[in-house]
């Protein structure tokens, strides 16, 4: 089968121009698309740098944009790329630095991401070999998410990323939720786990624009990880200060008046004791008043009483 | 082009290597207080450890509490034919628990029993179900445990970084010079120690369950510091790799398929593993249907099945069946597990064989049989190590996992790679940190012989020729797969040898394009060196074993000879040449003797 590959190049050696590089090249019916990069790489021009380890889809190195979808290279059929023509398009993986052609950074991508989860257990004192009992059924849901691969391509699709680089960014999210979740871990450990993910740029910055479920190349469902651990944050107490004054703010504004008090909310949120956090909502409160957009003073609505008594019978079955 | 620059740093030990044995390495010379670096050519977390799939072997005796490392001890060498060295043998039997249950310590989550034990797998080779498992990808989990380890500890880890020499300083390795994959910049490693953790070598042969990475570069350059290599000869077909479609053959289809129920079957559908029952294995294997299948669910009275014989006895099956005729359509024989298990149990067990046969062949093994066939997996020998201290035969030598030789005899047990990686990974980091704290600074590497290595690393880009370096790792890998393949014979060796000798001097032609920043072609035409120095190895290894004997098979000597039984085959090179002899191997103690003869 004759496909055109039309391949990343960018070389910052090399002024760190990019282009497309053109390639024919014949492959059998069901070659992969590393296949034919490898094929070019050996035979047409062995200066093309892409990254590829295991070929068969356990090592998750391989990560490329093939016709503008990030996906495996090794596991992806080039009938399934072609229908639509002979052409397969290779370009690196969105929102991240080049080092050439279709390899990208991964320290600043995943790797640092990964190690601010703490991603290890502590033993409680000298090893002593004994087994842990814990039966199958407490572990199956963790256990899940430990076969992440730390390819990537769930923060490919991140929206925050692109606005906010130190996000942590939903791969490393899971990983936490691998450590969050886990039975062997309870009391004050617990307490330290929900503290580390929901560290600033963590837990609570994600925009569940859900994004990452369709992309995880495991199907991890990076984004509900999130939002499950955003339940168990609940529960234990919201350790991230100015998420917790900002739930409270929120909560009880409704409680008392049955609106949403939004000024309060702002300030409440920075911290009535935070001068220079409050300081920095000046600005902004000038230009919406400027411009009619400050919120109004919201007097007590009616049917306030029966909205607090639903509040209050929420959090009881909580 | 003397003069390159190159940075350099300064450490007490310095782990070549990033895989279970590198990591497990580099944990220990921390822990013992050595400023340690641990240095590897992919990305962390991607070596060939993170594609072990079935199970790590420890006799934790808790699912089954006949299990103890005596048995361990006793299949281990029972399957290695007696060619092991004993007592890394007993080490790695006596200690392997204890790594596991420290991997659970440090976070790693392995399969449970409904009581809350750690489930063991049947392997096979293993009398007891002994492989601590997480599903199909135990080698993630291990190796992502490790490598969070490493930096919870603070350990300098150098990604992409490929080392391509040692460096020596009044006999005694002293450092190791290499390039950055990415920039292509030299960079030089001043240190007291050095532990080699780099794997295998299976690159050299065509058809392969293995990577890149295993151009044989540790059992490559300890041989060019002098170092002994041993038993090269011995490498394990694993029976199990995928035949069809061409683009994936070789890759793995895991033990734990027939350890789950899987049987093989030939063109007519006979489970033909019962007509290869070798006396060795008599008394403890099925030799009906009726009886291998009722060991399904009943182990404790029954024989187990011959499908789970060990590796090389079932690759040999497999070659002769296709060789009779009984072969499938595409030259191999029918793993199936379909008629044994439901589908629920294969996603649960085997999800990832699960996604590699439907993405890769469009197989759906919940309903249909697999087709696989031999792999070269796994290389038994390797460099020669004391099995207390993992030193090599050069001072400040250290060396543990695949790279080193000796635990696995003529043929490796599955599971026994993780454990041996823990094991000895463990034992070579501790030993490499005792020496560097014991031993005076390094003395800085000398100039000229920095200037050499570095020229001779970036000879590729002189202009010498006009051949390329893919061209020449084919033509090796086919030469080694036809000539030095699974069944072997004097005159194919003989050629194989010729053609090995064509291939060095067409590498030292080889011109490649472009610059030094992530340039693949650099990369291999550098490979190129250790894996034809070692595909030489094992040739003349193999020509030198004049016997048949677990990874080594020879047509025109096809039985086992007693003169081979109880020695090493001894790569070794001196001033250029390398040497071939028989030392024998240490004498086991009467009493684990007697644990290896007892039938059970
Ligand atoms: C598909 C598959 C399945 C397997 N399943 C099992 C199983 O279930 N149970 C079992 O016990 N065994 C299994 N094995 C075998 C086992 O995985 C390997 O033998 C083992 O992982 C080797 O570990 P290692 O630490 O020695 O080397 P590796 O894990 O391969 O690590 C080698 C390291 O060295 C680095 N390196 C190599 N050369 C250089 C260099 N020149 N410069 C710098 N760094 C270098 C690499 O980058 C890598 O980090 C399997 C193997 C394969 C291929
Ligand atoms: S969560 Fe999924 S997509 Fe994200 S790094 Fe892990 S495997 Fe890849
Ligand atoms: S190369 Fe390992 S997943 Fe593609």
């Amino acid at each position: 089968m004759e496909v055109t590959y039309k391949v990343h190049r960018e070389d910052p050696e090399n002024g760190g121009e990019s282009s497309f590089s053109t390639y024919q090249v014949d492959l059998p019916e069901d070659a992969t698309v590393l296949d034919g990069l490898q094929k070019i790489r050996d035979e047409q021009d062995d200066t093309l740098a892409f990254r590829a380890s295991c070929c068969q889809g356990t090592c998750g190195e391989c990560a490329v944009r093939i016709n503008w979808r990030a996906q495996f290279t090794c596991t992806t059929k080039i009938a399934d790329v072609t229908k639509k023509g002979p052409e397969i398009l290779c370009a690196p993986v969105r929102n991240i630095p080049v080092i050439k052609d279709l390899v990208f950074d991964m320290d600043k991508f995943t790797w640092d991401k990964m190690a601010a989860m703490k991603p290890w257990m502590e033993p409680e004192d000298e090893f002593a070999p004994t087994e842990n009992l814990i039966p199958e059924s407490e572990m199956a849901d963790v256990r899940k998410t430990m076969s992440c691969y730390q390819c990537g391509l769930c923060d490919e699709g991140c929206a925050v990323l692109p606005v906010d680089f130190d996000f942590l960014g939903p791969g490393a999210m899971v990983k936490g939720y691998r450590f969050v979740m886990d039975p062997r871990e309870t009391g004050a450990r617990k307490e330290e786990r929900l503290a580390v993910v929901e560290q600033p740029k963590g837990l609570w910055d994600c925009v569940h624009c859900y994004e990452a479920n369709g992309k995880c190349a495991r199907g991890l469902e990076p984004s509900s990880k999130i939002m499950e651990m955003r339940d168990v944050s609940f529960k234990h107490g919201i350790k991230n200060e100015k998420v917790a004054r900002h739930h409270n703010s929120f909560i009880n504004s409704v409680k008392q008046t049955g609106w949403l008090d939004e000024r309060k909310l702002v300030m409440e949120t920075e911290g009535l004791t935070n001068i220079g956090g409050l300081m920095k909502l000046v600005p902004t409160a000038v230009r919406a008043m400027t411009r009619g957009k400050m919120p109004g003073r919201h007097e007590k609505r009616p049917g306030a009483d029966q909205i607090k008594r639903i509040i209050e019978k929420a959090e009881e079955s909580k | 082009m003397a003069g390159e620059s190159y940075e350099t740093h300064d450490y007490d030990v310095v782990v070549v290597g990033a895989g279970g044995a590198g990591l497990r390495a580099g944990i220990e010379a921390h822990d013992k207080g050595c400023k340690t670096a641990i240095i590897c050519k992919s990305l962390l977390g991607k070596a060939h450890t993170v594609m072990a799939e079935g199970g790590i072997a420890a006799a934790m005796g808790n699912v089954w509490p006949e299990d103890n490392w005596k048995v361990h001890f006793r299949d281990t060498m029972r399957g290695g034919k007696l060619l092991n060295n004993w007592r890394m043998a007993q080490i790695h039997a006596q200690q392997a628990p204890d790594r596991v249950l420290e991997l659970e310590e440090w976070g790693a989550l392995f399969d449970r029993t409904d009581e809350g034990l750690i489930l063991q797998r049947d392997f096979g080779g293993h009398r007891y179900a002994r492989l601590a498992h997480v599903g199909d990808r135990t080698g993630l989990e291990m190796i992502r445990t490790l490598q969070q380890r490493a930096v919870a500890l603070g350990i300098d880890v150098f990604m992409e970084c490929n080392i391509q020499h040692l460096l020596m300083n009044d006999g005694r390795v002293t450092g190791a010079i290499g390039y950055w994959r990415e920039s292509g910049e030299l960079i030089v490693f001043n240190c007291k120690a050095v532990v080699l953790a780099t794997g295998g070598s299976g690159k050299c042969w065509q058809v392969t369950s293995n990577s890149w990475e295993y151009s044989g570069d540790g059992m490559g350059m300890a041989m060019e510091v002098g170092a002994d290599l041993i038993d090269m000869e011995k490498v394990q077909f694993h029976p199990t790799g995928m035949v069809w479609p061409p683009s994936v053959r070789g890759i793995l289809v895991t033990e734990g398929v027939r350890g789950d129920g899987g049987t093989l079957l030939n063109s007519e559908g006979e489970r033909f593993m019962f007509n290869y029952i070798s006396d060795f294995f008599k008394a403890e294997t099925a030799d009906n249907e009726t009886e291998a299948d009722a060991w399904y669910q009943d182990k404790k009275n029954n024989r187990r099945t011959p499908d789970l014989l060990p590796r090389d006895e079932v690759a040999r099956a497999i070659n002769a069946e296709v060789k009779a005729g009984r072969g499938t359509e595409h030259g191999g024989v029918y793993l199936d597990i379909a008629n044994r298990r439901d589908a629920e149990y294969i996603m649960r067990r085997l999800p990832s064989m699960y996604h590699q046969f439907k993405e890769l062949a469009d197989v759906d093994i919940t309903k249909e049989a697999m087709e696989v066939g031999p792999t070269c997996h796994y290389i038994m020998g390797g460099v020669r190590v004391d099995a207390d201290t993992s030193a090599t035969t050069v001072e400040g030598l250290y060396a543990a996992g695949e790279v080193a030789g000796g635990l696995h005899g003529a043929n490796r047990l599955g599971g026994n790679s993780l454990s041996d990686l823990l094991v000895f990974g463990r034992i070579a980091g501790g030993s490499a940190a005792d020496y560097a704290l014991g031993a005076a600074a390094a003395a800085a590497p000398d100039a000229a012989e920095v200037d050499r290595l570095t020229t001779l690393m970036l000879e590729p880009f002189t202009d010498r020729g006009e051949e390329n370096p893919y061209a020449i790792h084919m033509d090796l890998q086919r030469t080694m797969h036809n000539l030095v393949g699974i069944i072997r014979t004097e005159s194919e060796m003989l050629k194989a040898m010729e053609e090995i000798a064509v291939y060095k001097e067409r590498a030292a032609r080889v011109k490649v394009e472009g610059g030094r920043r992530f340039n693949p072609g650099w990369h291999l035409a550098l490979d190129l060196r250790c894996l034809l120095g070692v595909a030489e190895a094992a040739t003349l290894s193999a020509l030198e074993c004049k016997e048949s004997r677990g990874g080594h098979t020879r047509d025109d000597y096809p039985d086992p000879d007693s003169k081979y039984g109880s020695v090493n085959v001894v790569t070794r090179k001196q001033n250029g040449t390398i040497s071939v002899s028989l030392e024998p191997l240490p004498e086991m103690p009467e009493e684990l003797r007697k644990i290896v003869e007892e039938q059970v």
